[in-house]
C-alpha cells in the first residue's frame, strides 16, 4: 500500500543515517478508532529516524493530529503499536498554549517547572531558550502583548528548554502569516541543525512540508493511511532561496500530485 | 533568527498609543465621569420635583428632599452615630458572611472540579439552597441559632454563597484542552493543575464571583437583620424602626447608606479584580 518513492539519495546525510541508526519513533500497523465509531488513522507504518526530520501532510480531519497524539501517549491505539525511543519529548500545538497569567520567561520556564528541574537550571536554561528563538528583551512581556510570531515562538522556547530528543509539530505556524511562517521555518531548520533532534511535524502546507523535512509522508482521506513516502534530496543547512528553485518545485509537485490523486 | 523587526514595531506602537493617551486625558475623563453624572443630576431633579411639586407640604414626609435627609440623618449628631454604628455592625456582617461563604464556596467548587461524581451529587443542592426563599429562612435560622451575631452571618452566607460556588466552578473549566494536554505530558498530578493552571485561568472569573456576592451579602446583612428585629441594631433593623415611627429623613438616610455600603464593596472588588488578573486578561484591557 505505502509507496516508497526511491532510497535515501546520497545528498541528505540525515537521511542515510536514518537507514541504520535505531528510529526515535515508530508506528507499527497503527489504527485508532475513537469511542463514537469514527476511524481516525488505520495501518499506519511509519518511522521517525534519530535526527531525522519527517513532515506528514494530508488533507484536514485524516489522523494528522491523531498520529501525533498517539506518539505522546495522551490517546491510546486500538490497533498496532508505538514505539518512542527518545529520551524527552517535545510537543508543539497547534496554539501557543502560553498561559496569559505569566511571562514569557515563565511560560517558557513551565515544563521544566512541571519536570521540577532546579530553579536556578531551568532559569539558566530558559534564557537560553529565549535567545535561541529571538526574543530577549521580552522575558517580562505578557503573552497578549506579542503578536502571533512571537508567541509561537515563546512556544518552541518553552519546549527547547527540556531539551527534547524527538520533536512532535502540530501543525504550529498555521494561523501565522506566509512571511512569518517562512521566517519561522528558517529558523526552525537553524534548531534543527544545532540540536539535532528527530521531528515529526504536521502541516497542511506541501511546501512548507518539503522545505523542513528529510521525507515528506502523504496521508489519505480519513480514515488516514501513508500514501506516500519522498526523500526530500535537498542538504542542509538549506537557503531561503531554495524555496524558488526549479528542483523544489519539481519535488513539491510530485508530493502535491500524490496528495491529490492517490490513485495516480 | 531575531524578532528585532517585531520589536521595533512594538515600542512604536506602544509609544503611539502613549502620545494619544496624554493629549486626550480631559476629554477622557470627562467621557468616563460625565454619564453618570448626568443621571445623578437628573435623578436629584426627579426627586426635587417630586417633593415640592407633586407632594404638598402635608405629604412632604413621604418624600422628604434631600436636604432634609442629609440634615435629619446625617447632620444631627445623635442620629449620625446612631447611623453610623449601624453601618459598622452591617459592615461588620457582610464582610464575615462574605469571607466564610468565599471560603466554603471555593472549597466546594474545587472539590466539584476534581470528579464528576462530586460534582452530580453536590451542584443541584447548591441551585436548592439558591432558591430557597430567604423569607421563610430567616426567621428559622433565628430559633435555631439566636438572634445574635452568628445568626446574621449564617443569612450572609446563605444568599452570598451560591455565585462564589458556580462562578469559581466555571472557572475552574476554563483552561482549554491543549493547556491541560500541556501538563498531561509532562506528568503533572491534580494538585500541580489546580494550583499552576486551573486556579490561575479562574481568577476572572472567581473575582466576577467575588463581585457580586459581595452586594449579595450586603443585602443578607441587612435583610436579617431587619427581619430579626432584636440584639444590636444594625442597618436593618434601624430601617424596620424608622419605618414603624415614620421618620422618613432617616428611613433615606439608612437606605443611602445601606446603598453606599453596596457600592463601596462592589468597586473594591472591581478594583482587586484589576489588580490581580487585569496585567493579563483581556475582558479588562480593551484594545485601545
Amino acid at each position: 500500500m505505502t509507496e516508497r518513492h526511491g532510497e535515501p539519495g546520497p545528498t541528505g546525510d540525515t537521511a542515510a543515517q536514518s537507514a541504520t541508526a535505531p528510529a526515535a519513533l515508530r508506528f507499527s500497523h497503527v489504527g485508532k478508532r475513537f469511542p463514537d465509531g469514527t476511524v481516525a488513522v488505520t495501518d499506519v507504518n511509519l518511522e521517525v529516524g534519530n535526527g531525522e526530520f519527517v513532515s506528514v501532510v494530508g488533507p484536514s480531519g485524516c489522523g494528522k493530529s491523531t498520529l501525533l497524539r498517539l506518539a505522546a501517549a495522551l490517546t491510546r491505539v486500538t490497533e498496532g503499536s508505538v514505539e518512542v525511543r527518545a529520551g524527552t519529548l517535545g510537543y508543539v500545538f497547534q496554539d501557543p498554549t502560553l498561559l496569559p497569567w505569566r511571562s514569557v520567561r515563565k511560560n517558557v520556564e513551565l515544563l521544566a517547572e512541571l519536570e521540577r528541574m532546579p530553579k536556578a537550571e531551568r532559569r539558566q536554561r530558559a534564557v537560553e531558550a529565549i535567545k535561541l528563538v529571538g526574543l530577549s528583551g521580552f522575558e517580562r512581556h505578557r503573552p497578549r502583548a506579542l503578536s502571533g510570531g512571537m508567541r509561537m515562538r515563546v512556544s518552541l522556547a518553552r519546549s527547547l528548554v527540556l531539551r527534547p530528543d524527538l520533536f512532535l509539530f502540530d501543525e504550529p505556524f498555521g494561523a501565522v502569516d506566509e512571511i512569518t511562517r517562512e521566517r519561522l521555518n528558517d529558523e526552525l531548520l537553524q534548531l534543527f541543525l544545532a540540536r539535532r533532534f528527530a521531528a515529526l511535524f504536521v502541516t497542511h502546507s506541501v511546501s512548507e512540508a518539503v522545505f523542513l523535512a528529510t521525507r515528506v509522508i502523504v496521508m489519505s482521506p480519513r480514515p488516514g493511511r501513508v500514501l506516500g513516502d519522498f526523500p526530500i534530496p535537498f542538504d542542509y543547512p538549506r537557503q531561503p532561496q531554495l524555496r524558488f528553485s526549479d528542483d523544489f518545485a519539481h519535488v513539491a509537485a510530485r508530493v502535491s500530485r500524490c496528495l491529490r490523486d492517490p490513485e495516480v | 533568527m531575531t524578532a528585532s523587526g517585531e520589536a521595533v514595531d512594538r515600542v512604536r506602537a506602544t509609544t503611539a498609543i502613549g502620545t494619544r493617551q496624554v493629549r486626550g486625558r480631559g476629554g477622557r475623563w470627562l467621557g468616563y465621569w460625565g454619564p453618570p453624572a448626568v443621571v445623578f443630576v437628573l435623578f436629584l431633579g426627579a426627586w426635587y420635583l417630586f417633593s415640592y411639586v407633586v407632594l404638598d407640604a402635608d405629604r412632604r414626609f413621604l418624600l422628604p428632599p434631600p436636604q432634609a435627609v442629609i440634615k435629619v440623618a446625617f447632620l444631627d449628631p445623635d442620629n449620625r452615630s446612631q447611623l453610623l454604628s449601624a453601618l459598622g455592625l452591617s459592615t461588620s456582617v457582610a464582610l464575615a458572611g462574605l469571607v466564610v461563604s468565599i471560603v466554603i464556596g471555593m472549597a466546594t467548587a474545587i472539590l466539584m472540579s476534581q470528579a464528576r461524581w462530586i460534582e452530580r451529587s453536590v451542584y443541584p443542592y447548591a441551585v436548592i439552597l439558591q432558591c430557597i426563599p430567604t423569607l421563610a429562612l430567616v426567621p428559622l435560622i433565628g430559633f435555631w441559632f439566636e438572634f445574635g451575631y452568628s445568626s446574621r452571618v449564617i443569612v450572609c452566607i446563605l444568599i452570598s454563597l451560591f455565585p462564589i460556588i458556580s462562578s469559581t466552578f466555571f472557572g475552574l473549566q476554563s483552561a482549554d484542552q491543549e493547556q491541560h494536554d500541556l501538563f498531561t505530558l509532562r506528568g503533572a498530578g491534580r494538585v500541580t493543575r489546580l494550583r499552576k493552571l486551573q486556579l490561575p485561568a479562574a481568577m476572572p472569573a472567581v473575582f466576577t464571583g467575588f463581585q457580586v456576592s459581595a452586594t449579595l451579602a450586603v443585602v443578607g446583612a441587612i435583610v436579617g437583620d431587619f427581619f430579626f428585629k432584636q440584639g444590636d441594631a444594625g442597618i436593618g433593623i434601624l430601617i424596620d424602626l424608622y419605618r414603624a415611627r415614620l421618620q422618613t429623613e432617616q428611613l433615606f438616610g439608612a437606605v443611602i447608606l445601606a446603598c453606599l455600603l453596596g457600592v463601596v464593596v462592589f468597586w473594591f472588588f472591581g478594583f482587586l479584580t484589576r489588580r490581580v488578573v487585569g496585567g493579563w486578561y483581556a475582558a479588562y484591557n480593551p484594545p485601545s
